[in-house]
């Protein structure tokens, strides 16, 4: 009767394999952190880490995340983020994307692989001047299913950033990428 | 249905106004960006005075004395360093702090402060330098004086050196006068500008007059003197400027053998009023009000020109970097945001030839080469460089 009764909670952590184990209205949260790196600028196509010292420095990267199931495989949310990189003149470049995300979770247990697209606007801060952009957001995470609550992974993100301006010469596309570890929580 | 189509598009309309209503230029900055290069005088030095005392030589006073030789166009200035309180060449003995200098009769005349306040006057040696083993001599003053500007102003090869005094009484304010030291002379006697209310901020001669910035012995605003001798004897306060009852920052006469009859005065609150005919009439340029400030910019200093034409004189800021007068289309401000200079209080401005040295307070001194349009070079060594 005991081992009947805990079944469930075995069964909790012993998911089979390609099988969701989440519902309409679980949610998760996750803590994100990791590495920032400028890659290129279009029209223009200046390479933001060429040149001695570079445009950009590689830069640091944090996020919280929230995310409701809509489907078992579906899941749906709000990424708040923040990062920094420097100039050659030591000026910080600072970005606090508000990103809503889709993704698309494939599981193979014990592992789950979310793709995701997100879009949002962008606070960007550079000295004296400040934009607000708009943020396309795609990437990919793994994760690791330590248990029904907490997961363990990765991050790789492309963030595809467009400041628009009102004189078309000034207008730009930043091209960076994230990876970041993150630590996943069901409830 | 419709409803919610236009609610829809009210909230794409909106986004694209937030999208585009707030969007400097950021990644284009970015992407045009240079390093500032940096040399080897302390990157935090106060600036109170500049001189150029032979070609490529130029004086600085910041605390100590600092002297730096340049190796020609688009080269580097090399700074005798300060190390110790025992290493200080071209400097008078004791720490002396030099707040005031100026080239005059072939030497640098400096003001100086010791750490207990006293205050002295130095004329230095022909190297030039003010280390006694270098000949050179502390001027008498008068007991209690301090030496707060030091101007070389009149008509060439016979100027005078005007001394800006302060005095503190047994008790009240610091009364302050003009003095002066007469073609190759070397001591000193007043004006007439005595017992006034605020310190003298300017001194300078435009070919036919003498003019002077500073306070009053009536009240306890600003005035504008001019005279057509150089002890002030009768001084003319000048009515017409515009400048009301603002405080006076600045006052500087260009070199009258090339701009004859060019004064520009800057102010704290009312930006910066300019003649080209001795004071005949004036000209305003208001204060400007950077992005992100809700007070006018304050003007401290101004000097030039930097064109071939004549046009354009440089205004150095409190806070925000340094600005270009046009005296036909006004005020302009230096536009590069990413370097510390933008945001940097410029209090003092040294143009020598194509070389600009501009001086700040709490980030060093700066030095560039501008071209004869006025405009700043961008070969290397020739941008903007951190000294």
């Amino acid at each position: 009767m005991m081992a009947c009764a805990a079944a469930p909670i075995f069964a909790a952590d012993n998911q089979a394999p390609g099988a969701s184990q989440y519902a309409l209205g679980d949610q998760t949260m996750s803590i994100n952190a990791g590495l920032f790196v400028p890659l290129f600028l279009l029209p223009s196509g200046v390479v933001f880490l060429a040149g001695s010292p570079p445009q950009l420095s590689l830069g640091a990267v944090g996020s919280l995340s929230w995310a409701a199931y809509v489907s078992p495989v579906i899941r749906l949310g709000v990424d708040v983020a923040g990062n920094f990189t420097l100039s050659p003149n030591g000026n910080v470049l600072l970005m606090l994307p508000f990103i809503a995300k889709a993704a698309y979770v494939f599981t193979f247990y014990p592992f789950e692989l979310p793709i995701s697209l997100g879009v949002g606007m962008n606070i960007v801060k550079y000295t004296s001047l400040s934009s607000i952009d708009l943020l396309l957001r795609p990437g990919a995470s793994f994760y690791w299913i330590y248990n029904s609550s907490w997961s363990f992974g990765l991050n790789a993100y492309y963030w595809f950033d467009m400041q628009f301006n009102t004189s078309p010469s000034s207008t730009r596309y930043g091209n960076f990428l994230e990876f970041s570890l993150s630590a996943l929580y069901h409830f | 249905m419709k409803a919610r189509f236009f609610t829809f598009l009210g909230f794409v309309s909106l986004a694209l106004a937030v999208l585009t209503s707030c969007t400097d230029a950021i990644f284009a900055t970015i992407e045009t960006e240079k390093k500032v290069a940096t040399n080897t005088l302390p990157l935090l030095l106060s600036i109170f005075d500049i001189a150029v005392t032979a070609p490529n030589t130029y004086y600085v006073a910041a605390g100590a004395v600092f002297r730096g030789v340049l190796s020609g166009v688009g080269g580097t200035v090399t700074w005798t360093p300060n190390t110790t309180d025992t290493s200080r060449p071209f400097n008078p003995p004791g720490n002396l702090i030099c707040n005031a200098m100026a080239l005059f009769g072939g030497a640098v005349w400096g003001g100086f402060i010791s750490p207990s306040g006293v205050a002295s006057l130095y004329r230095s040696g022909p190297t030039p330098s003010f280390a006694a083993a270098d000949g050179s001599t502390q001027i008498p003053m008068v007991p209690g004086e301090q030496v707060t500007l030091l101007r070389s102003a009149g008509p060439a090869p016979t100027p005078n050196l005007y001394i800006g005094g302060a005095t503190a009484p047994g008790s009240g304010d610091y009364v302050y006068e003009l003095d002066y030291v007469p073609n190759a002379g070397t001591t000193y006697t007043a004006t007439s500008l005595t017992g006034l209310n605020k310190p003298v901020v300017g001194v300078g001669f435009d070919g036919t007059l003498y003019w002077a910035a500073a306070g009053s012995n009536v009240d306890t605003g600003w005035r504008v003197y001019t005279s057509a001798t150089r002890d002030f004897a009768s001084p003319t306060v000048v009515g017409n400027t515009g400048i009301g009852a603002d405080t006076i920052n600045g006052l500087f006469v260009a070199d009258p053998t090339l701009h004859p009859g060019v004064v520009i005065i800057t102010t704290k609150t009312s930006g910066v009023f300019y003649t080209t005919n001795s004071g005949g009439t004036w000209s305003h340029a208001g204060a400007d009000v950077p992005s992100g400030s809700s007070n006018p910019a304050s003007y401290l200093a101004a000097a030039g020109p930097i064109d071939t034409l004549g046009d354009k004189y440089l205004i150095g800021s409190d806070g925000f970097g340094y600005y270009t007068l046009s005296l036909s289309t006004g005020l302009t401000r230096f536009q590069d945001t990413t370097i510390l200079l933008y945001t940097s209080s410029v209090s003092k401005i040294l143009v020598d030839g194509s070389n600009v040295l501009m001086g700040t307070n709490f980030n060093g001194l700066w030095r560039a080469v501008f071209d004869a349009n006025g405009v700043v070079a961008s070969g290397t060594n020739q941008y903007w460089i951190h000294e």
